[in-house]
């Protein structure tokens, strides 16, 4: 059994192995193109097989944290990112999946002490606090009494225009098509398709119109705020 | 383990970090749709920038409108700017979902859109492909791969990077008038005989330099003097360039040397020298900012400088 289980190892290390002599190979600040573009494609395979090699740890000694899940994938995404740059200092003394499994170790440090300090494993028990929503989740506990959105603070300053920017700002030879109006329209949750017919002026015209101006709607809508 | 070639792949764990970004982003909306967008368009542009950080593009994540709480109210967007490279709209898909709309206010100003499928419980997400330019609709079953987006960055990477290098090689005539150049610009009278020296060049206020060019293969080899006369008037954004060719350690230039000014349009002056011509010279002005090529030609080999005024 034990054996198996051994060289069931070694020939996935093996694996491995070929994985980031491939990748070392070709220099990240290599001239060529087609050279970076081989280092990537083999650094995604090398993250896809480090994920599917069934040998990545557990980290078993933190499951008892409420969402230990969550910190899990925390910990993993960072890992990942760690082993994707610093793939050319690993050394081949130690099998793969050891050195990423140590590194997957110190960021679930990490994130432990981080989120610790945030005050989140002081949770009563029982009581899961998820900072990570579901779909299902995004729109729940939204009404809070006497709090005025951001939508109603837009809109009363876009409404008021105080300095007339927005509806000087229009399609030429449209003095309706101007800023004022599509923002309101847009703030209303109106598609563009329908602001468009509304004014009867082709969508693209008046979307492309509107983006080019974003930066500058920003700078005038933050002044007011 | 699974087969690690075939199409590839990438799945990015979500999970604090993302979330916190994403709330904070929609800590003030209150309509639910907006919230949903806003949310799902974080989530995924979190997605693709952690990719690409992975894969060794350089990104400007906190710059991108997708960051901006005004940004984000007011436009459907999920941009993320990839330096150097531009922007790549990140756009979110639910599981099962076919078909997606891109959004009108995201058709320009876009190197590509990459897909990024999002599980219901919003703890993972994959990367599904990508397509070069906005569509109305777009069937995620025709996307371009994940090898695809890697091939197409990377090239617009290297593009980039080889511009810039251009650039630095770039002679500036603002740098000469304010009296900086290059030594391997020499002044006249260490270039030329004293008896060339004179026929145009009076008593000016500019700056006058030359550099030695070799052209030509075993016997046919000549050197040459290329010399480029700048004046500048103070008021003006204009310069007047004044360039010519000068045989080296001879007094005339052979037959059939050709000196062309080209612009960045690509179109151009061209003189040729004619039997005992003493020197060929081309003069124009360019105005500040632009660029131009000057090359000279003698048989198959020729010398090409880039300069910006």
């Amino acid at each position: 059994m034990n054996s198996d289980s051994q060289q069931r190892d070694n020939a996935l290390n093996q694996q491995l192995i070929v994985l980031v002599e491939e990748i070392k190979q070709y220099s990240a600040n290599d001239d060529s193109a087609i050279i970076r573009v081989k280092r990537r494609i083999a650094l995604n395979k090398f993250v896809n097989a480090v994920v599917n090699s069934g040998r990545l740890s557990k980290q078993t000694q933190w499951s008892g944290l409420p969402n230990y899940e969550d910190y899990h994938n925390e910990a993993l995404q960072l890992t990942f990112m760690e082993i994707c740059n610093k793939i050319d200092e690993y050394n081949p003394q130690y099998p793969v999946m050891a050195w990423v499994n140590k590194i997957f170790h110190w960021r679930f440090i990490d994130v432990v002490n981080k989120e610790r300090k945030k005050g989140l494993i002081m949770v009563p028990k029982g009581k899961k606090i998820s900072p990570v929503l579901s779909l299902d989740d995004i729109n729940k506990e939204i009404h809070r009494e006497n709090q005025i959105s951001q939508e109603e603070i837009l809109s009363e300053i876009i409404n008021k225009d105080p300095d007339k920017f927005l509806i000087s700002q229009h399609l030429r030879g449209h003095p309706e098509a101007n800023l004022k109006v599509i923002l309101l329209f847009l703030l209303e949750g109106n598609k563009w398709k329908e602001i468009s017919q509304d004014l009867g002026i082709p969508l693209t015209t008046l979307s492309s119109f509107y983006q080019r101006r974003m930066h500058k709607i920003i700078d005038y809508l933050k002044k007011y705020i | 383990m699974k087969s690690t070639t075939g199409k590839l792949t990438f799945t990015v764990p979500l999970s604090f970090e993302s979330h916190a970004i994403a709330q904070e982003l929609v800590s003030e909306i209150h309509n639910q749709e907006k919230r949903q967008q806003v949310y799902l368009n974080s989530l995924s542009v979190y997605t693709v920038n952690n990719y690409l950080c992975c894969m060794g593009f350089e990104t400007d994540y906190s710059e991108s409108d997708s960051r901006n709480p005004f940004a984000v109210q007011l436009m459907n967007v999920a941009d993320l700017i990839v330096k150097d490279i531009g922007k790549l709209e990140c756009v979110p898909v639910l599981a099962e979902t076919e078909v997606v709309e891109i959004s009108p206010e995201v058709w320009e100003d876009r190197v590509g859109y990459v897909f990024v499928e999002l599980n219901d419980s919003l703890k993972e997400a994959k990367i599904l492909g990508f397509i070069p330019k906005a569509r109305d609709k777009v069937v995620l079953s025709q996307l371009d791969s994940l090898e695809d987006v890697l091939v197409y960055l990377t090239e617009l990477e290297v593009v980039e990077s080889k511009q810039d290098e251009i650039t630095s090689h770039i002679i500036s005539f603002r740098q000469w008038l304010d009296g900086i150049i290059d030594s391997s610009w020499q002044k006249l009278d260490e270039l030329l005989k004293p008896q060339q020296l004179g026929l145009a060049f009076k008593n000016e206020l500019s700056i006058t330099r030359g550099q030695k060019i070799d052209l030509g293969m075993h016997l046919d080899k000549i050197s040459v003097a290329l010399v480029m006369k700048v004046t500048s008037e103070s008021d003006n954004e204009e310069v007047d360039i004044l360039t010519q060719v000068y045989p080296v350690g001879e007094m005339a230039l052979p037959e059939g040397i050709k000196l062309i000014i080209g612009d960045e349009t690509g179109v151009g002056l061209e003189v040729v020298s004619r039997q005992d011509d003493n020197w060929i010279q081309s003069e124009f002005s360019a105005e500040s900012g632009e660029r131009f090529s000057i090359t000279v030609i003698y048989g198959d080999s020729e010398v090409k400088k880039e300069f910006e005024v």
